[in-house]
């Protein structure tokens, strides 16, 4: 667990010292700003109860999150730190699972502060309140952020272990979020059409906590064996240093 | 590598040489566990690299190809990270970078991000990050390649001052010969993969050395300089200003170099052995095995290493 800690300590700080912080800061402060004052005001009160809403975190951090994994691997190959890092005592699994976590605690957690602001946006410019969550919708919340933060990390591990450049990972990247993204779509179109109602009736008739957690489940399963295949791959011995 | 065996004592400088591509980084990744060896064994402070590379790794320090420093962080956030990868505590990690960075005369710019520095002084950083954590042995990849004379000096200095602190063990390669035999305590030279010597600076291609002398005087015409390099005795003849700096087939020979120059009416002034250097010994090595191409030129079997005396 130290090592764990240690490897996200430097991901972090690396991080907050990236070039591109500034770039970050202001593409937090957009997104913050879309789902915690601009949805809030143009949803009212559904914001905060329709049962698909906990679906707003998913995409997101999964999309911020592929960003920075991107730079993981092929970054550290790039700038020629990775051989370096490669060659002190830390386990395999210490780097691997630690720069996934830095990744995802990261992007997840920032996006999770739109939440508290959409609540009191939402308290403050409807004033038939008071609008507050109950604590499973919190929890489901948190757990489909970090899902879907997980998920598009050890997308972004995996494709950049193996990557000549945070340009090409970044590029793979976009091809798999998109197609994630379009696929259930699809799918939704060709499937039966009682299966689509079946669907759209789930999604609209639970609660925003139970819809979240099996969002939160199905954003998991998808993210395990993605995160098994990396710690597969990730073996000293065998990936390209240069 | 092929057929590579070779001893590091503990506590030495130990310089492996060779040209580029003769196998000097790919030879510290495989002792690191960094890549994966087809055959053969080594021991590195008595730990097998291929079962047993992260015992080797926590008790190893690297400076490999490039610097390998994280850029966006200052010098003394560097240092700290490695520390705890090292497993230092915070007040030994402070305790340790203070000394490493006044050691190299850094500790004034330790809060400036390290992407600002010069090369050298990055190199410099990355020898303080090597031994931030007392290890017994640090690998050094070409550690002044590309380093200007000045950088390159005071990275050579560093590294004498450090390993001398820390009585560490060094493992060095360069493909600087000068720098070896200023810094080694040994030297192996390696060409294509294979072992061509092991032993002392000044030992090493010793029975391809032969001696030099310089002759200074008056009266070495071109024609006697001709009538020189066809005597039986000299092997090559480098004419001087006042004379000129012959190798001898052996020392027997000089005096009978001597008596034909003074048949020829020169004008002795000074006879005097001109110092063989590890350059002299090196090259002499690689023309050797060169004039021997086709012939395997190095032992047997699977290649063997041991470090820090662990075998």
């Amino acid at each position: 667990m130290s090592d764990l800690r240690v490897v996200l300590a430097k991901e972090w700080l690396e991080l907050r010292k990236s070039d591109s912080m500034w770039v970050a800061v202001a593409t937090l402060i957009v997104f913050l700003a879309m789902i915690g004052i601009f949805l809030p005001w143009l949803l009212g009160p559904l914001w905060l109860r329709a049962p698909w809403v906990t679906m707003i975190w998913a995409w997101i951090p999964m999309f911020l999150v592929t960003t920075v994994t991107a730079d993981s691997f092929a970054g550290e190959r790039e700038r020629r730190t990775l051989e370096t890092l490669l060659a002190t005592r830390l386990s395999d699994g210490a780097i691997l699972w630690g720069k996934w976590l830095a990744a995802v605690v990261w992007v997840a957690g920032a996006m999770l502060l739109s939440f508290p602001l959409g609540v009191l946006s939402l308290n403050l410019m409807f004033a038939q309140g008071p609008y507050l969550p109950s604590i499973g919708q919190v929890l489901a919340t948190v757990a489909v952020a970090f899902a879907a933060g997980g998920l598009g990390g050890a997308l972004g591990i995996l494709v950049s272990l193996r990557a000549a450049s945070v340009r090409h990972a970044q590029q793979v990247l976009a091809i798999m979020v998109f197609t994630i993204a379009f696929v259930p779509l699809t799918v939704l179109r060709l499937a039966p059409r009682d299966w689509t109602s079946g669907i759209f009736s789930a999604l609209t008739s639970g609660s925003p906590a139970s819809t979240g957690w099996i969002f939160a489940g199905i954003l998991a399963a998808g993210a395990a064996p993605i995160l098994a295949m990396a710690h597969m791959r990730f073996r000293r011995g065998r990936i390209p240093l240069k | 590598m092929d057929a590579l065996t070779l001893e590091v004592p503990r506590g030495s400088i130990f310089g492996f040489l060779g040209r580029n591509g003769a196998g000097k980084t790919t030879t510290i990744r495989l002792l690191l566990g960094l890549i994966e060896a087809t055959r053969g064994t080594a021991r590195v402070l008595g730990f097998d690299p291929e079962t047993e590379s992260r015992k080797i790794r926590a008790r190893s320090g690297v400076l490999l190809e490039s610097p390998g420093l994280l850029e966006r962080l200052t010098a003394e956030e560097n240092l700290d990270i490695y520390g705890r990868i090292g497993r230092l505590t915070k007040a030994e990690r402070a305790a340790r970078s203070e000394e490493l960075l006044k050691r190299i005369g850094l500790w004034e710019r330790r809060r400036e991000p390290v992407k600002e520095w010069s090369r050298g002084m990055r190199q410099r950083l990355a020898i303080a990050r090597a031994l931030i954590h007392e290890p017994e042995l640090i690998f050094l990849d070409e550690p002044t390649a590309g380093l200007d004379p000045v950088s390159a000096v005071d990275v050579r200095n560093d590294l004498l001052r450090l390993a001398d602190i820390s009585g560490v063990t060094v493992f060095l390669t360069t493909h600087n010969l000068a720098e070896a035999e200023r810094l080694c305590d040994q030297v192996a030279i390696v060409r294509s993969g294979r072992l061509l010597s092991v032993g002392a600076p000044d030992e090493v291609g010793r029975d391809q050395r032969r001696p030099r002398i310089r002759l200074r005087g008056r009266g070495f015409s071109e024609r006697t300089l001709a009538a020189l390099e066809a005597h039986p005795d000299v092997g090559y003849v480098q004419p001087q200003d006042d004379g000129a700096i012959v190798t001898v087939g052996d020392r027997e020979g000089i005096s009978r170099i001597v008596a034909f120059l003074v048949r020829n009416d020169v004008a002795l002034k000074e006879v005097s052995a001109v110092g063989k250097t590890l350059e002299d010994g090196v090259l002499s090595l690689f023309r050797v095995t060169e004039e021997r191409s086709g012939d395997s030129g190095a032992s047997d079997g699977p290649p063997r290493a041991a470090m820090g005396g662990g075998l």
